[in-house]
């Protein structure tokens, strides 16, 4: 997928032969998905190694419970809801979970990002705290909608609109401090 | 205005710009912003922050669909007759043939069910297979698209025969229907046996220039006095069952079981890489179109004779398969006159210079367990070298002895320690050598060469009686850790590397640069695997006749040779080079990326 794309739905079709037990046809959907699944969990985890196991967890997991999934809401929202709890548990068995709660505070200096190098947005969004982060990524990388969003999160849309301001007022922030610094402007 | 007021359209911003604001909502901030320089220098700000975490570049991701697929059909039920051995069949014969090409002509789309058997049952059933085939004969209908911008579709009927173990017999006819008759035709026609091999096909001749290479010239050669299993003219064996192409389950899925004219068959996809051995097979002589080595490739095979039915390679870009191979008559038992056509005596023959012996009479020690294959044919080079093989169907095994003379290993050999701890040196196949392993007495050299799997060729080996010594170090390098090759001021480690790639061999070139070589340990035929070379106080890149494409690493400029597969570029006053012929730029570049 395109940076900055929307994430691909399945055709109904194949989810309804999924649900049916059709590996043939889970296996399109893994295919088409795998690849959103891995950035967004990527994003969550900051690590390849531990993206790759969770990916694969929360696929394994989405097909034993996908005759759990009514279309009640977008597949690919169910999926992300899922590779997301599937994080959470990996977090919390691998004893990051403290780590990261810790990120869910505010962080209004975002310490970790370097203003000494030039204009680097992966690294500006790593400095950004998990609660900001996970609703602005879903977004803009993934095309969510707000409703998407609070579907995944648990929270309600006004929460998620908050989050997303508060992202991009934080990222704007950075950038406007880092042209400082290279433009020599005090 | 009240300063409250100002706060929540400031607020509103984001979500204005994400279209998320109800209408009333929309047009009052609209509003508020004709007015409100400050909020309109805001939402341009933010505006420039959105496009650029959505413009950001994204790195590759890793595949996990065969790692996932490969989880959960171990969890489904296996359907795979285990360990039933493979039975005679014959599926030849006018009506079945009819019937095959019917099921599976290229309109009709792959069938499916959900149950299907592992893919390790797959390559054990495979192995299995490949050493019980005495004799074969196929007819397969060969469609490929995209070869040449004039010549959309071409078309071609192949006759396949085998008699085990060396006897072969492949002839393509080419059916297309070209612009004009200076075109040249891809007609084929390949034939071996114990004493000679031998091919015609038409003279190379640049694709883009075809209808100036006046393609009436056919190229004929081959060899007589032939050394069995001799890499420069081997046989095309994998068309018939695909033993190289599914010898490690980690390099292909299982997609699902179906039937095909009455019998079960798997369909099964992989990579254009680790499917070289089949198409390599098919495309034995002659011009082809080019493929990329992550392209697609399904394969249906039939589930007792493990005889492939249908194999189609599609671009990843594509929707539609640019080559699909499609067996029309297939048949486990031919009359033995229409597997020996006998190499025909040309005056392009050349002299092998094997020359045969009687086994006792030679100086090479035997193994003692031989993977039940038997006893085939021995004798000696024109250089003097003692050679012993050993033959089944279509595995085979070869002894080679060097006597006195202590040549040394390949430096990409990974070492390996066979039973009690004696020093080997493990080289993985490719699309030119077979599978090998090297070991050394104080006077002897030996290298063992075979298409058994790796952990049965170690086995094999293992079990010649000799005390192994060190081989000597190749050619003035010296052979290291990783450890130490990543260790040296001027060298990084890759940070990332593409699923399953490990290192299996290191060592310091005479002008000090550092080689690291990457390998899937089960999988081979993508070539070298990944070889990272990085040298001191280098200023510039070394000229080279490649064609390159410029690009830029970490600020670097690099230049890449699609050709080689080679990433070359300076960093700072370090030369970094990475070559993978079986890997595409964007993998590359991510490795490169990636060193730290």
């Amino acid at each position: 997928m395109p940076a900055g794309g929307s994430v691909q739905e399945p055709d109904p079709r194949t989810v309804e032969a999924a649900r049916r037990g059709d590996l043939a046809a889970f296996e399109e959907i893994v295919r088409a998905s795998q690849a959103d699944v891995w950035r967004f969990v990527f994003h969550l985890a900051r690590d390849e190694g531990i993206a790759d196991d969770i990916t694969q967890d929360a696929f394994i997991k989405a097909f034993r419970h996908i005759k759990r999934y009514r279309g009640d809401s977008r597949f690919s929202t169910w999926l992300f809801s899922i590779a997301r709890n599937c994080a959470m548990d990996e977090f919390r068995r691998s004893g990051r979970r403290r780590k990261l709660e810790a990120e869910m505070e505010f962080q209004p200096h975002a310490p970790e990002f370097d203003q000494t190098r030039s204009y680097d947005i992966r690294e500006a969004l790593k400095a950004l705290s998990l609660d900001v982060r996970e609703p602005l990524v879903m977004i803009d990388l993934f095309g969510l909608t707000y409703r998407d969003v609070s579907d995944v999160l648990g929270v309600p849309v006004g929460t998620v609109k908050s989050r997303v301001h508060r992202a991009r007022m934080l990222l704007a922030k950075m950038f406007a401090e880092n042209e400082r610094e290279e433009t020599g402007e005090f | 205005m009240s300063s409250d007021l100002h706060e929540r359209y400031r607020d509103d911003l984001s979500a204005f710009i994400d279209g998320e604001l109800p209408a009333s909502e929309r047009s009052a901030l609209e509003e508020h912003l004709e007015g409100c320089a400050e909020c309109r220098a805001l939402e341009a700000r933010l505006r420039a922050v959105d496009s650029a975490v959505r413009l950001h570049p994204v790195g590759p991701v890793p595949n996990h669909t065969g790692d996932i697929m490969g989880r959960l059909a171990s969890e489904r039920p296996v359907v795979l007759r285990r360990a039933e051995r493979f039975r005679r069949i014959r599926i030849a014969g006018v009506a079945a043939a009819a019937t095959i090409a019917l099921l599976i002509g290229s309109s009709v789309p792959w069938l499916r069910e959900g149950n299907v058997a592992s893919a390790a049952e797959i390559t054990g059933s495979v192995r299995e297979a490949a050493r019980s085939l005495e004799s074969y004969q196929a007819s397969y209908e060969i469609v490929e698209r995209g070869w040449h911008p004039d010549v959309p579709v071409r078309r071609f009927q192949v006759e396949v025969a085998f008699s085990s173990p060396e006897t072969m017999s492949l002839t393509i006819d080419d059916e297309t229907t070209y612009p004009s008759s200076i075109w040249p035709r891809n007609d084929v026609e390949l034939l071996a046996d114990a004493e000679g091999w031998w091919i015609q096909e038409p003279s190379l001749c640049p694709t883009d220039a075809l209808p100036i290479c006046e393609g009436t010239q056919t190229d004929e050669r081959g060899v007589m006095s032939r050394q069995p299993f001799d890499g420069t003219n081997r046989l095309p064996t994998d068309l018939i069952v695909p033993l190289e192409t599914l010898a490690a389950s980690q390099s292909f899925t299982v997609i699902g079981q179906t039937t095909v004219a009455g019998r079960d068959a798997y369909e099964l996809e992989m990579e254009f890489r680790d499917a070289l051995p089949f198409v390599t097979a098919i495309q034995a002589g002659g011009s082809w179109r080019e493929f990329n080595p992550t392209d697609r490739v399904r394969m249906l095979i039939d589930a007792e004779s493990w005889f492939p039915l249908k194999v189609s390679v599609t671009p990843r870009s594509a929707q539609r398969p640019a080559l699909t191979v499609s067996a029309v008559t297939l048949d486990d038992d031919p009359p033995a006159d229409l597997t020996n056509p006998g190499v025909p005596l040309a005056e392009t023959l050349r002299d092998g210079g094997w020359s045969p012996q009687d086994p006792e009479s030679l100086d090479v020690p035997a193994p003692e367990y031989l993977a039940g294959l038997e006893p085939y044919r021995a004798g000696t080079t024109s250089t003097g070298r003692e050679v012993l093989t050993y033959a089944r169907g279509l595995t085979w095994l070869k002894v080679t002895c060097v006597q006195g003379r202590l040549d040394s290993y390949p430096l990409t050999a990974e070492p390996v320690q066979l039973s009690g701890g004696r020093p080997a040196y493990y080289l993985p196949a490719d699309s030119d050598l077979r599978r090998r392993v090297d070991i050394f007495t104080e006077d002897e050299h030996l290298f063992i060469e075979s298409n058994l799997p790796r952990e049965v060729l170690i086995d094999v080996v293992g079990s010649i009686s000799v005390e192994t010594v060190e081989g000597p170090d190749p050619k003035r390098a010296s052979v290291v850790t990783v450890d130490e090759a990543l260790d040296l001021p001027f060298t990084q480690a890759p940070s990332y590397l593409p699923d399953g790639y490990r290192a299996s061999a290191a060592y310091l070139a005479p002008d000090g640069s550092s080689v690291v070589v990457y390998r899937r340990p089960q999988i081979e035929f993508d070539g070298l695997g990944i070889e990272l070379v990085q040298s001191d106080a280098v200023a510039f890149l070394p000229a080279s006749s490649l064609d390159f494409e410029t690009i830029r690493i970490d600020g670097s400029l690099a230049r890449w040779s699609p050709e080689a597969g080679e990433l070359q570029w300076i960093d700072g006053d370090v030369y970094r080079s990475i070559t993978a012929p079986s890997l595409d730029l964007g993998t590359v570049a991510a490795i490169a990326e990636g060193l730290r």
